[in-house]
């Protein structure tokens, strides 16, 4: 069934005021316009979510595209493609990896010395496209350092980046691409394989200190069969889900910073307990995670409306974290909430993101350092004003920006 | 005398390992050094940390945690 090629332009561009009309018609209301239930709510998209792989399913892909859907997400395995035991061994796997505890180190090595040489650039200008010149830069070179990586190189990580924004329509428009995206992203997809494999051979002993190497290591105790095809697609998918949802996460929090008052100099103030809960509540109100499609395994009963085996589903999740029932003051920040992580911003169930700590440090690294560092930073009128792009993932550009000298 | 308890108990056959309770609450929980998932470091919470253990309970995203007022005089 293809009902989405509707999906995005069915979904106006600055969705939030649609996702208030739409919560105050049900928690779980059906569309004719796209053939499928509508999941508005807080409780409906949690108790969908959390009912993942079981209850319900992630799209399938269509047999007849399963080779190439393969090939453009590098030729192996991959997380998100598989399913039941090898998913939840995976999945651990990289829940390992990214771990509270273990991106520890990669918070005073990494990120915090790499958000500092950024802005080192970029402070005494006095200006700055704070998308391309700062969220645009910080995702991708941690990717790329962690993986052992030339993430200091800078026409390298301009070669990924481009290669990766060629990609993008393909995986920007869930559950079904486009076909007219295809071509182009399978292009990308094996220019990129010729980027990354030469690292993914060089490190075949597995004896290195990253991550790279760390897959080889302990891929094949995970799949069978564990091969360089699956080292590169698992390559291809930290820089995928490393990337863009996190710069995108980034761009959201400095645009509440620079137009909320007073909300700068709070957090110039607070410790950082208070700051983590600013980037909670920026994730809350402008993650990019807006839609996750899914599917009926068999029939169910969701939030009181009976839902038939094969039905589709579309959670909304960033109506969900504006659900007034479940958050007090949904379209404020409040840095006092009981549960300051309960948004779905990294979505939830055995399918949450893996990479959710990481992006939170960097998230938290970034906020520090800018409102430390940027002072009394605001949109310039001067330049183009954001505004927002995307479909079942959102996000605004460009985030113009000025600031006073320190 | 009748003393009012929290009870935590973990499902580690359900965990997919986040650590975020470890994160929230870690004098609780723990992650096994293998494959990550949970481990409970005590099964009785004092009242002084029940918020805490609560948000982390709430937090954990395949419910593989609970936590269960008890009545009576078990302490």
């Amino acid at each position: 069934m293809r009902t989405t090629d509707a999906l995005p332009g069915w979904m106006s561009e600055e969705p939030y005021g649609l996702y208030d009309q739409l919560r105050e018609s049900g928690d779980v209301i059906w569309d004719d316009s796209t053939a499928s239930w509508l999941v508005t709510t807080y409780t409906g998209c949690k108790e969908m979510l959390a009912a993942d792989d079981v209850v319900y399913r992630s799209p399938e892909i269509d047999p007849a595209l399963a080779e190439m859907f393969l090939a453009i997400h590098g030729g192996g395995r991959v997380l998100t493609l598989l399913r039941d035991e090898e998913h939840l061994r995976i999945h651990r796997w990289w829940m390992q990896i990214f771990s509270p505890k273990a991106i520890l180190r990669w918070r005073d090595d990494l990120l915090r010395p790499m958000v500092a040489g950024r802005l080192d650039d970029i402070e005494p200008r006095g200006r700055a496209d704070l998308e391309a010149d700062l969220a645009d830069e910080l995702p991708i070179r941690t990717i790329a350092a962690i993986l052992g990586l030339p993430w200091e190189d800078d026409d390298w990580i301009g070669q990924v980046r481009s290669l990766m924004a060629e990609l993008a329509p393909f995986f920007g428009q869930r559950p079904w691409p486009l076909a007219s995206a295809h071509e182009k992203a399978l292009a990308a997809s094996m220019q990129l394989n010729d980027v990354f494999l030469p690292f993914v051979r060089e490190r075949r002993l597995g004896t290195g200190d990253d991550l790279i190497s760390r897959t080889w290591r302990e891929g094949s105790d995970l799949l069978a069969d564990w091969d360089e095809m699956d080292v590169l697609s698992t390559v291809r998918l930290m820089f995928l889900g490393g990337t863009e949802t996190t710069k995108m996460s980034m761009v959201g929090m400095f645009y509440l910073l620079m137009t909320v008052d007073g909300m700068q100099d709070r957090l110039k103030e607070a410790n950082e307990a208070v700051r983590k809960r600013y980037v909670e509540e920026a994730l809350r109100l402008r993650g990019p995670l807006h839609v996750r499609p899914r599917f009926a395994n068999r029939d169910t009963t969701l939030c009181g409306k009976h839902i038939k085996k094969d039905d589709v589903l579309y959670g909304f999740l960033a109506s969900a974290d504006r659900d007034p029932v479940s958050f007090d003051d949904p379209g404020e920040i409040r840095l006092d909430r009981a549960a300051p992580r309960g948004h779905l911003a990294f979505s939830f169930g055995p399918r949450t993101c893996v990479g959710a700590a990481l992006a939170r440090a960097e998230l938290l690294e970034a906020v520090d350092a800018v409102v430390h560092r940027l002072p009394n930073l605001r949109p310039d009128p001067d330049a183009e004003q954001p505004s927002m792009f995307g479909s079942t993932t959102k996000s605004i550009r460009p985030l113009h920006a000025i600031w006073d000298p320190r | 005398m009748t003393v009012d308890w929290l009870a935590l108990q973990a499902f580690p056959e359900r965990c997919i390992g986040t650590g975020t309770c470890v994160e929230l609450a870690p004098l609780y929980f723990d992650q096994r050094e293998d494959d990550g998932t949970v481990v409970l470091r005590a099964a009785h919470v004092k009242h002084e940390d029940a918020d805490d253990v609560e948000r982390a309970v709430d937090s954990c995203p395949v419910f593989a945690l609970s936590l269960a007022r008890r009545d009576g005089d078990s302490l």
